[in-house]
């Protein structure tokens, strides 16, 4: 009796030959060919682009686009080493970086702080929760009114309303990181006699983290939001000021360079938020290292 | 004598009687099956063993340290293998260099030397319960709880790990508590079945198990006088919630429930 067992096929046979061809077609890696590939396909994305901006430049310096209303992507590009060389675009943007994260340190401390003491205590939650909840649903920029009678149109005007705008998204997402702590978990720490402080440190917290992270994430986008709409009602320094006045100027090329500078600032924060939770979250990733 | 049950029962703030007058003397170095009926109070008499849980009723002591394995591994993610099962003797202040070295000697125990720098998620099922119960072993505990530990494995995976938690019990003489759905699980392992009735629980059997082992519950006839045992009164006790759940018309569903409840008794 012959019973048919996957072999390895010999080389020449007709199955073999044509799982070649696949292999070769297949880009991968470390073949010469696909490397150029790979390469193009790079670059690809980068087209669209890149044609996009050739065209608005040919449309500026024919006339077609006039600086009124868009300027030249080269404009912008003077208007930038301009404010480099005079020193404003540093000034401005360390003034306005710096507002942003006092707001997130502000608000998204209290945030963090409140949202481990519901999640943790079920007396905290029944006493505070409800309170929070009615507040979130007042968008911060409604308040608007209100801050510039309790506080004027000064920093700390600009401060509260990027610490209310950060405060929630740190506050739900760390309550509600806390509260789906697997409870197995918490079971069998509490079987070793973990209580308490101890739990909160070894339990608690670090099971909390990734949700305090994704919450991170929301409050950034809040943050350089308020910021924006703060840094546009008044101010003598920052971002907002420098584009206020390039607008009352017809500046336009300078306005553009705010909105980039704004761009940057957020996608800064982005990446830092990723290297953390690269450095915190090592464990969703890693490999075995041995 | 590491565990002592004098009349316990609990009563649950539901007004669910889980457990009801339960007696039980446990002496060193026993390996004690818990079988019965889902919901009979099996998992509530064992993390009161555990000290999770108080009797609503009687006495319970424990003498000894404990160490216990839940039927998920719970294992903390953002630590290593090597982490997680340190993880009861960092709780008692014991300092890094000596905990590591007792993390890895209790993963030798349970043959996953080679995964101590892992993290869980790179772990299968069946090496993630193994770090559990090497966790459970690192303290060095006098007792081990055990509920339904190897539930979640395929049968591969369970037979293994029981021959390798029956080496463990062999060279330690610890005291075993293990609660299980499975009679050959427990007529392999034991060397004394305790069955629980329908809830409220009460001790309904109570057997020495004492044959050889290696065991094959297939042909030690001891072992099938056993199994015929516990299946016959376990089968009547499922069908005695069944038709208590179902008394409206138990005529037309004795069929159907006897059939289910004799698959149960062989394989719960
Ligand atoms: N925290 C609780 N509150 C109220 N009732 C509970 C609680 N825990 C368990 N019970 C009830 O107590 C009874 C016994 O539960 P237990 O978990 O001890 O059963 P078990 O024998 O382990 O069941 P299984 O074999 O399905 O795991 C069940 O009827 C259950 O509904
Ligand atoms: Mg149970």
């Amino acid at each position: 009796m012959s019973v048919a067992v996957t072999s390895p096929a010999k080389p020449g046979d007709a199955t073999s030959k044509a799982m070649d061809q696949t292999r070769h077609r297949t880009p991968g890696i470390g073949t010469t060919g696909s490397t150029v590939g790979n390469f193009g396909r790079a670059l690809l994305p980068l087209v669209v682009p890149v044609l996009l901006l050739a065209a608005w430049q040919v449309a500026s310096v024919s006339g077609a686009l006039p600086p009124r209303i868009l300027p030249a992507p080269l404009a912008v590009v003077a208007a930038a080493k301009a404010l480099i060389v005079s020193g404003d675009l540093w000034r401005h943007l360390s003034v306005s970086a710096a507002r942003a994260f006092l707001g997130l340190a502000v608000g998204g401390g209290i945030g963090f702080a409140l949202g481990l003491l519901t999640g943790a205590s079920k007396w905290a939650e029944t006493f505070l929760d409800g309170t929070v909840q009615m507040l979130r649903a007042i968008p911060n920029l409604a308040l608007l009114p209100f801050v510039i009678i309790w506080f004027g149109i000064g920093e700390e005007a600009k401060t509260f309303l990027i610490a209310f705008g950060v405060f929630f998204p740190l506050y739900l997402n760390t309550y509600h990181g806390i509260r789906s702590v697997d409870p197995d978990l918490v079971e069998m720490a509490r079987a070793y006699g973990v209580r308490g402080a101890a739990l909160f440190w070894h339990v608690l917290l670090p099971g909390a983290t990734p949700s305090v992270l994704v919450g991170l994430r929301f409050a950034l986008g809040s943050m350089w939001l308020t910021l924006i709409a703060a840094e546009a009602l008044a101010a003598q320094s920052g971002i907002g000021y420098l584009t206020t006045t390039a607008r009352e100027f017809m500046q336009t090329d300078v306005v553009l360079v705010g909105a980039l500078l704004y761009a940057l600032l957020g996608k800064a924060a982005d990446t830092a938020v990723r290297l953390l939770e690269r450095v915190l979250l090592r464990w969703q990733t890693a490999r075995a290292s041995n | 004598m590491p565990i002592v049950v004098q009349n316990v029962g609990r009563v649950y703030p539901t007004g669910t009687v889980a457990i009801e007058n339960i007696s039980l003397t446990i002496n060193d170095g026993q390996f004690v099956s818990l079988i019965g009926p889902s919901g009979c109070g099996k998992s509530t008499l064992l993390s009161m063993m555990a000290g999770l849980d108080a009797p609503t009723s009687g006495n319970l002591a424990v003498s000894g340290r404990v160490g216990v394995v839940f039927q998920e591994p719970a294992l903390f993610a953002w630590r290593t293998v090597r982490d997680n099962v340190s993880f009861g003797l960092q709780m008692q202040g014991v300092g890094k260099e000596e905990r590591n070295a007792r993390a890895e000697a209790a993963l030798k125990m349970v043959h996953l030397s080679n995964f101590a720098r892992s993290y869980p998620h790179e772990l299968s099922g069946g090496m993630r319960q193994r770090t559990a119960i090497a966790r459970a072993l690192v303290t060095d505990p006098d007792v081990l709880l055990m509920d339904e530990p190897f539930g979640a494995l395929d049968a591969q995976t369970r037979s293994l790990l029981q021959s390798e938690l029956l080496r463990v019990w062999e060279q330690t003489g610890k005291t075993v508590v293990f609660v299980t759905h499975g009679l050959d699980e427990a007529l392999t392992l034991s060397t004394r079945i305790v069955l629980m009735s329908a809830r409220p629980g009460r001790v309904l059997a109570d057997l020495a198990i004492d044959a050889p082992r290696p065991r094959d519950t297939q042909t030690d006839p001891s072992l099938r006088a056993a199994y015929e045992t516990l299946r016959e009164l376990l089968t009547k006790e499922v069908e005695s919630v069944a038709r208590a759940e179902h008394d409206r018309d138990w005529e037309g569903m004795s069929k159907p429930v006897a059939t289910a409840a004799e698959q149960f008794g062989a394989d719960i």
